[in-house]
C-alpha cells in the first residue's frame, strides 16, 4: 500500500480534523462526536438536513454541508456507518425546532443507525423524517427501485432539498422535494480499478488490465457485467441506454447531467464522456438544463466514473438554480457571482 | 417477586463479566461467518452499560435503559451493537417510570426488545440471526411463568436459547454480512444467537434474580 497516511487507524479522524482546520469559517467539528455542522447553525426556523455515511467518498458526504445544502454530517470510518450518537449530536447542534430531515444513501448499516437516531430524537420531542437516496440503476430492477443503493445522485438530493430548506420550507415540504428528487434521479457507474481501504491495506477487488465492470457500486459491490474495456463512447452509450430506458425519457424532456469521477479518473476522460452524453441526448431531443462534471462521490482511488441524470420540471429547475456554497462545492445564484451569495 | 434497580445493576455487572469471559468464543463464532469483531464490540458495550448502571443514582429502571441504549451504541456502533442498543432502548420504553419489575414486566421488556431488534434489523425467525435464540427463549419464559417460579422459568428460557442457537447451525444466513457466505454459512452457528445464550445464562444464575 502506497498512501500518505500516519497510523491507518487514525485516518478518519485526521482527515476530518484537516477539513475542520481548513474551513473554520464554514464548518464546526463537534467536541464529543465525529460530526461536522455548519458554522452558522442552528438557523432559526430552518429545517436541519442531516446526512452521513462512511468515509472514502469525498466530497460525499461532508463536502455537502453548507449554505443551500446540508446542515450537518455524521462521519463513519472508511465504508462504515457512523454511530447513532454522532447523528443525534449533529441533529441537536443544528435543529431549531423546525424539524430534522435525515437524507442519506440506502445502505443497511446507515439505515439502522439513522433509524435509531430518529428514535432517540423522538424522546426529546425533536421531529425527524427520513428520505433514502436510491439512484443506482444497476443495484436492483426498476420495479424494486426503492431497494437500490445510493450513489452520486445524493448530490442532487442535497442540492434541491437544501435549496428548499434554505428557502425556509417546512419539514413536510423539504422531505417532499427530497423524495421527488430521488424519484427523478438515475445513476450508473463503471469501474476500471479497485481502491485500497487504509486499515485493510490491500485492493478491495481484482480486475484484469483490460477489463471493466459495468454497474459496480461505490464500495466495490458487484455490478451487472464484467467485460473487455471498450472505447469511451461505447461505454458511455451503454450506461446512458440503461439510465434512459429506466426512466424512460422522451424527446422534449429536460435533465441535469452529472458526470462523476470515482477517484483516479482524470477530468480529461470525464469530459470525453460528457461529450458523448451531450451528443446522445441531443440526438434524442432531450435538453441539458445544467451539467456538472467532476468528482462528487468517489471511492477512494477507484478508477472509473458514473453518470447521473435528473429529470427536471419547473419546481426542480428553480431549486437547482439556487445558490449553494460549501468548502467543496460552490454554485453562484442565477445572477452569477455578484447576484449569488 | 419484584426486581428493583439494585438487582438490575447486579445482573448487568455479571453480564459484563460473562461477556468478557466469552469474548474469545464470540470472536471465533463471528470470524467464521462475519468480520470477527462481535466479541470485542459486545465486550465494550456491556462493560459500558454495567459502568453506567453502577453510577446510576436514581431508581427509575425505564429511564436507565432508555439512556443505556445510547451508552451502548456509542462504544459499539457495529450492526449487532446497534441492534442490541435498540433492544435496550425498547426495554426502557416498556419500563418507563417503573421502579420495580414484576415477572410479567420482565417478559414484556424482553418481548419489546425482540420486536425492536426484528424491526430495526428487518429480520424474521429462521433468517439465522440472534432472533432465532431470543424469540423462542422469551416465549419459553412466558409459557413457563404460567406454572412455575421466575427462577425455573429463566432456566427453561436459557435452555431454549441454547437449543435455538444450536439450530442456527443448519440455517442459511439471509441477512447482514454473513448472508454473503450463502450456503457457506450452513454448519456454522450464528454469533448473535451465541450472544443471546450468554445473556440468558446470566439471567438464569441462581443468585441474581
Amino acid at each position: 500500500m502506497k498512501k500518505f497516511v500516519n497510523d491507518p487507524k487514525n485516518f478518519t479522524r485526521e482527515y476530518v480534523e484537516g477539513v475542520a482546520a481548513a474551513h473554520p469559517d464554514q464548518l464546526r467539528l463537534l467536541d464529543d462526536a465525529l460530526s461536522l455542522v455548519r458554522a452558522d447553525s442552528p438557523k432559526d426556523g430552518k429545517v436541519a438536513i442531516i446526512t452521513g455515511g462512511g468515509s472514502g467518498h469525498l466530497p460525499t458526504f461532508l463536502g455537502y454541508v453548507g449554505y443551500g445544502l446540508c446542515d450537518g454530517v455524521a462521519i463513519g470510518d472508511v465504508f462504515q456507518s457512523p454511530g447513532a450518537d454522532q447523528i443525534v449530536a449533529a441533529a441537536e447542534a443544528t435543529q431549531s425546532g423546525a424539524g430534522v430531515l435525515f437524507l442519506f444513501g440506502h445502505y443497511s448499516g446507515d439505515v439502522m443507525n439513522f433509524d435509531m437516531a430518529a428514535e432517540i430524537l423522538e424522546m426529546s420531542d425533536i421531529e425527524s423524517k427520513t428520505v433514502l437516496v436510491t439512484d443506482d440503476v444497476a443495484s436492483a430492477p426498476r420495479d424494486n427501485w426503492q431497494k437500490r443503493r445510493g450513489v452520486a445522485g445524493l448530490f442532487f438530493a442535497y442540492k434541491l432539498a437544501g435549496a428548499k430548506a434554505e428557502a425556509m420550507g417546512s419539514l413536510e415540504e423539504v422531505a417532499r422535494v427530497a423524495e421527488k428528487t430521488v424519484a427523478a434521479t438515475r445513476s450508473m457507474g463503471v469501474a476500471l480499478s479497485p481502491c485500497i481501504i487504509p486499515e485493510v491495506g490491500k485492493p478491495t477487488f481484482e480486475i484484469g488490465e483490460n477489463e471493466m465492470e459495468i454497474g459496480m457500486g461505490i464500495h466495490g459491490e458487484r455490478g451487472i457485467r464484467r467485460g473487455e474495456l471498450k472505447p469511451a463512447d461505447e461505454v458511455t452509450a451503454e450506461l446512458m441506454d440503461a439510465i434512459i430506458n429506466d426512466f424512460p425519457l422522451d424527446s422534449g424532456a429536460e435533465v441535469a447531467v452529472l458526470v462523476n469521477g470515482l477517484g483516479s479518473t482524470p477530468l480529461e476522460e470525464l469530459y470525453i464522456v460528457y461529450r458523448k452524453i451531450d451528443q446522445l441526448l441531443g440526438d434524442k431531443g432531450i435538453k441539458v438544463y445544467r451539467n456538472y462534471v467532476g468528482e462528487f462521490a468517489t471511492s477512494m482511488e477507484m478508477g472509473g466514473f458514473s453518470i447521473t441524470l435528473l429529470k427536471l420540471d419547473d419546481e426542480l429547475k428553480e431549486l437547482l438554480d439556487a445558490p449553494a456554497q460549501s468548502p467543496f462545492f460552490i454554485q453562484p445564484g442565477p445572477g452569477g457571482i455578484a447576484g449569488g451569495r | 417477586m419484584a426486581v428493583k434497580f439494585e438487582q438490575v445493576a447486579a445482573v448487568l455487572g455479571k453480564l459484563a463479566e460473562e461477556v468478557a469471559n466469552k469474548k474469545e468464543w464470540l470472536v471465533e463464532l463471528d470470524s467464521a461467518i462475519g468480520d470477527g469483531d462481535l466479541g470485542l464490540t459486545m465486550d465494550r458495550g456491556f462493560s459500558a452499560l454495567a459502568n453506567a448502571a453502577s453510577e446510576y443514582s436514581e431508581d427509575d429502571i425505564g429511564k436507565f435503559f432508555m439512556t443505556g441504549g445510547l451508552t451502548f451504541n456509542k462504544v459499539a456502533p457495529s450492526t449487532m451493537g446497534t441492534l442490541v442498543s435498540t433492544g435496550i432502548m425498547r426495554m426502557g420504553k416498556e419500563w418507563k417510570g417503573k421502579t420495580e419489575l414484576t415477572p410479567e414486566d420482565v417478559v414484556a421488556g424482553l418481548k419489546a426488545a425482540a420486536n425492536g431488534i426484528m424491526e430495526r434489523g428487518k429480520g424474521q425467525l429462521g433468517d439465522k440471526t440472534a432472533l432465532d435464540a431470543l424469540i423462542p427463549a422469551v416465549e419459553a419464559l412466558e409459557e413457563s411463568l404460567k406454572s412455575e417460579e421466575m427462577r425455573e422459568a429463566l432456566k427453561k428460557a436459557h435452555q431454549t436459547a441454547v437449543e435455538g442457537f444450536e439450530k442456527t447451525k443448519e440455517m442459511q444466513s439471509k441477512l447482514g454480512r454473513a448472508s454473503w457466505f450463502q450456503e457457506g454459512s450452513i454448519g456454522k452457528p450464528d454469533p448473535g444467537a451465541g450472544l443471546m445464550t450468554v445473556i440468558f445464562s446470566v439471567l438464569a444464575k441462581d443468585d441474581l434474580l
